[in-house]
């Protein structure tokens, strides 16, 4: 028999995730399909900034007063994924003075609280600040962890009765009488196309959108726009750092956990795919900030990202940081075809917005009056204390919060049974990350983990200080010895987990890096011949 | 300060290989070290040549050797030096009690790995060989209760791929009865090695073997045979067993690398190499193209090492010996040597890790002459009493390759043949 479900929503971001939410708290029969795995896009390929809205209240008022609501909003519901740092705009000799009149004045407008301070009074809170800084304000920014962001999200829908198809790639989207019937999908392992029954069809595909319009032969113009990102292995600053100019390239630091993200580049390019970071994108950013932090060079870089901004215009003309960062939906029954909406633009902060606005306009078409209610009930419940001391006993001591609000509940209640129950499983798998077997296997379980990389999402298993040299074959490893992933061929696996990490590394290959990596290729290329090994699959 | 004949910065695998064979032609050697070179990850090989031009295997490393451009070492050194740097090493390992097998000409010779693909290799101790599983009917894969780092499933699974699904392949737990450690501590190939070490724990082992392994069958088994080098656990488990025995290549620390360090360390005392420990040379005395001292930092003070002859083992940007600020710029600390960076930015690094090309990145290094003297851009000696070995050596890619120790070895043979020469 044919599956179906009322609403199919297409695209695992923040958005998709977000929208997957609120219409299961409604009592919507929805599904979500991801053509990877969660968040492997835009979601997770970003600052990781919770913004205050005061990068766009001089240009775009709508878009700094949603950021200002959301930011007040995701800092309550979604507690275990912010960290409330807050953040400085800086002024430096070289930032036009007329634009901090301007950005003062439009910060008033959209009720977004900038408290002017003494540079002086910000060095001292923040040493490696450049004591060259004209003006500094204070704003609510944090810091907010995408990838645990989205789990709590999915984990949320699931309670409500929401369902997840990863690896699920939309093909063709059909019609009858000009209303969508079903949707055929193909399956990226097996390959296998067939179809699923639907009443209404929510793309929320980010820079892909323009691809699954496209399934349904509607044109929506969305411009990838690439942006560039460096993760540095420590944390320089405690607050969000922006520069307080007209917004421009690699002018924000954020601070997660014990690293600093720095970025963005923008470039128009032609495809959402093309996320390899190059090293004269890290060259540019690091000229940029280290105008803003002077001795930038000195601290080691943990890895270079790319992801693809979907800018959304209808203007097809328009690009780059032209174009709006507000979002807009467009109910393709104005193009001749009912039950298919787009939701295009926007940004992670105002994701739950975006999410909610789809969300009504799904429920009117369905006449499902239920009210909105993700703007007040928490993502996750906190884990109970009882559970807490009961993994202290397991667990490394500095490792139960992280685990907790990585876990959430349930999911640490199982960790904790299979180390009680498995005196082996306790070891650590990944020590820079704090990742235990018995995680891993747990996670590995989960449906949705087909790959390691799948497993290194959810965990944060190889995404440390070493990027995958000691848990790459840890992971590999216990995934064959309990054969959770059956029929794998465990070399190419342990390439591609690898190849992904590289990713990353190739661009920075000099200091430690370069050090790290001939550790790495000494593992796995000198000792394990993994590359030897790829020339026996071509005989 | 007495002066040295000669200094050695570096105690990896190279540096004390220089250091023995000039200490061995009765000169006065000093060795300074900082860290502990690589014999904790290479797993105790010399692999000398496998992959010269993509990754297709050569037949011998010899062959191999001979495929390769001009800008490599080996090329530099010359096959008949290689063929005598083996003979050196050779003739160490058996004059230790450690003999390790292999030569230039015969086929490559190929070592199983906890992962279960296969790995070519150059010179080997007896506890390595892939060569027994080729005719074996049964295979038995040890694995010990509560080892890190040790999944023998999936070594099963691609030993299989590799030798065939009509043998038979039977996994054996071994208990070594380290209960209280479970859970609590990780428990490494050392603590398992360490009760092989003594003899209730061998014959243990032995035992719980016997009792579930039948004569005539290949054993593969993790790095476990003894901490020390010596054959003795190896041999009595191979008798009593009446089976071929092999060890695996796992993650770090392994411990058959630790073997091969004791072995070269014994060896250096023998031959009265004077080993400076925690000693990080930062800068050198130059004078007339020759170097007259190297300094050291130690706690808030600097000491001099004078010598006629200094080489510098320090191995490469792995062992700090290089490092590079940038992507544009590598240095040479202590000696200032220029670092060859002739990749540009963006074909610095290949666009895959693995692929079928060697990695610019890991060819970057200091270019030397046949005598191992660094030069400059225009081939010129630049330090006429400096010799450079192993991994701060431009022109190869250790682990695509797999040549590491095999330049290291060559390089140090020649380093100190080189010594040994010039007045």
């Amino acid at each position: 028999m044919m599956e179906k479900a009322t609403v199919l929503v297409i695209g695992g971001g923040a958005t998709g995730v977000g929208i997957l939410r609120d219409l299961a708290m409604r009592g919507v029969d929805v599904m979500l399909l991801e053509m990877r795995d969660m968040v492997h896009g835009t979601s997770s390929r970003y600052h990781g900034l919770l913004h205050s809205g005061g990068r766009y209240a001089v240009k775009d008022a709508d878009a700094g007063r949603e950021c200002i609501e959301e930011n007040t909003i995701l800092r309550k519901i979604g507690r275990h994924c912010v960290e409330a740092t807050e953040g400085y705009f800086v002024r430096l000799p070289e930032d036009d003075p007329a634009y901090e009149k301007e950005w003062v004045e439009a910060c008033k407008k959209i009720n977004l609280p900038a408290i002017q301070i003494d540079p002086a009074e910000a060095w001292h809170l923040e040493p490696n600040l450049t004591h060259r800084a004209q003006a500094v304000y204070r704003v609510p920014d944090a810091a907010i962890d995408g990838f645990r962001m989205a789990w709590q999200n999915i984990d949320s829908a699931k309670r409500y009765g929401g369902r997840v198809k990863t690896y699920t790639e939309v093909v063709k989207i059909h019609s009858v009488n000009g209303q969508v019937t079903t949707v055929t999908v193909r399956d990226y392992f097996t390959k296998q196309q067939y179809d699923i029954a639907c009443e209404f069809i929510v793309n929320a595909a980010g820079p892909w959108a323009g691809q699954v319009a496209a399934c349904a032969n509607i044109p929506v113009h969305v411009q990838p726009d690439r942006g560039t990102l460096v993760a540095f292995n420590h944390r320089l600053t405690s607050r969000v750092i922006n520069r307080l100019h007209k917004s421009s390239d690699g002018d924000i630091f954020v601070p997660h956990g014990s690293i600093t993200i720095l970025g963005t580049t923008s470039t128009t390019v032609n495809s959402p795919d093309d996320t390899q970071p190059l090293t004269s994108e890290v060259e540019y950013l690091l000229g940029i900030g280290e105008l803003t932090i002077e001795n930038l060079r000195g601290f080691r870089i943990l890895r270079a990202f790319c992801g693809s901004r979907p800018l959304y215009t209808a203007d097809p003309n328009a690009t780059g940081r032209g174009v709006s960062r507000g979002f807009v939906i467009l109910d393709h029954a104005n193009d001749g075809l009912k039950g298919f909406a787009s939701i295009c633009g926007g940004k992670f902060t105002t994701y739950r917005l975006m999410a909610e606005h789809m969300a009504d306009l799904v429920c009117k078409k369905l006449h499902n009056t239920t009210l909105c209610r993700t703007a007040i009930e928490p993502l996750v419940e906190d884990v109970a204390p009882e559970i807490l001391a009961k993994a202290r006993q397991y667990f490394p001591a500095y490792g139960v919060s992280l685990a907790s609000s990585r876990l959430g509940e349930a999911t640490l209640k199982n960790v904790i049974a299979r180390m009680q129950a498995d005196p082996t499983k306790r070891e650590l798998a990944c020590e820079c990350e704090n990742v235990t077997l018995a995680e891993i296997e747990e996670v590995a379980e989960l449906p949705t983990s087909h790959t390691l990389s799948d497993i290194r999402r959810q965990t944060r298993m190889g995404m440390g200080t070493c990027q995958g040299a000691f848990c790459t074959f840890r992971g590999m490893g216990l995934v064959a010895q309990d054969d959770i992933i059956p029929q794998h061929d465990t070399v190419k696996e342990m390439k591609d987990f690898l190849q992904a990490r590289y990713k990353g590394l190739s661009p920075i290959l000099w200091g430690s890096t370069l050090r790290e990596m001939e550790l790495t290729r000494g593992i796995y290329e000198s000792v394990f011949n993994l590359n030897g090994a790829m020339s026996d699959e071509k005989k | 300060m007495k002066k040295n004949d000669v200094l050695v910065i570096g105690g990896g695998f190279s540096g004390l290989l220089a250091a023995i064979a000039v200490a061995k032609k009765g000169k006065a050697v000093t060795l300074l070290r900082f860290g502990l070179g690589t014999f904790e990850i290479g797993g105790g090989l010399v692999d000398l040549m496998a992959y010269p031009n993509d990754n297709r295997p050569c037949r011998t490393p010899a062959e191999g050797i001979q495929q390769l451009s001009p800008e490599h070492p080996y090329t530099k050194l010359g096959l008949p030096l290689i063929k005598k740097a083996v003979e050196f090493f050779l003739n160490l390992t058996k004059e230790a009690g450690y003999e390790y097998e292999g030569s230039t000409t015969q086929a490559l010779h190929w070592v199983p790995t906890a992962v279960g693909t296969m790995k070519p290799t150059g010179l080997y101790s007896k506890t390595f060989t892939g060569e027994i599983l080729k005719n074996a009917k049964t295979i038995y894969l040890v694995d010990f209760k509560g080892l890190k780092d040790y999944y023998a499933k999936m070594t099963e699974q691609n030993l299989k791929k590799h030798w065939g699904e009509d043998k038979d392949y039977k996994i054996v737990t071994v208990d070594p009865h380290m209960e209280e450690a479970i859970g609590g501590r990780d428990i490494m190939t050392m603590d398992i090695a360490r009760w092989i070490d003594t003899k209730e724990g061998l014959e243990e082992c032995t035992k719980q073997l016997k009792a579930v392994i039948k004569p005539g069958a290949a054993i593969v088994l993790p790095q476990v045979l003894g901490t020390r080098p010596d054959y003795t656990p190896y041999t009595f488990l191979k008798t009593e067993l009446q089976c071929d025995i092999t060890e695996t290549l796992c993650i770090p620390p392994s411990m058959s690398g630790m073997r091969l360090s004791k072995m070269l360390h014994d060896c250096a005392r023998k031959y009265g190499v004077k080993i400076i420990e925690q000693a990080k040379a930062t800068g050198s005395v130059i004078r007339d193209g020759r170097c007259e001292a190297v300094l050291v930092n130690g706690v808030g003070k600097e000491h001099t090492y004078y010598a006629d002859h200094f080489i510098l083992a320090t191995g490469g940007f792995y062992g700090s010996g290089l490092y590079a600020p940038s992507a544009k710029k590598g240095t040479e600390p202590i000696f200032n040597l220029p670092v060859n960076l002739s990749a540009g930015e963006e074909t610095w690094a290949n666009l895959d890790l693995f692929s079928d090309k060697k990695q610019p990145f890991a060819q970057v290094g200091i270019a030397v002459d046949p005598e191992m003297r660094p030069i400059d851009k225009k081939g010129q000696c630049i330090l006429k009493n400096v010799f450079v070995t192993g991994r701060n050596l431009s022109g190869y890619d250790f682990s695509f390759e797999k040549s590491g120790n095999g330049v290291a070895l060559v390089s140090a043979y020649q380093a100190a043949a080189s010594v040994l020469e010039v007045k």
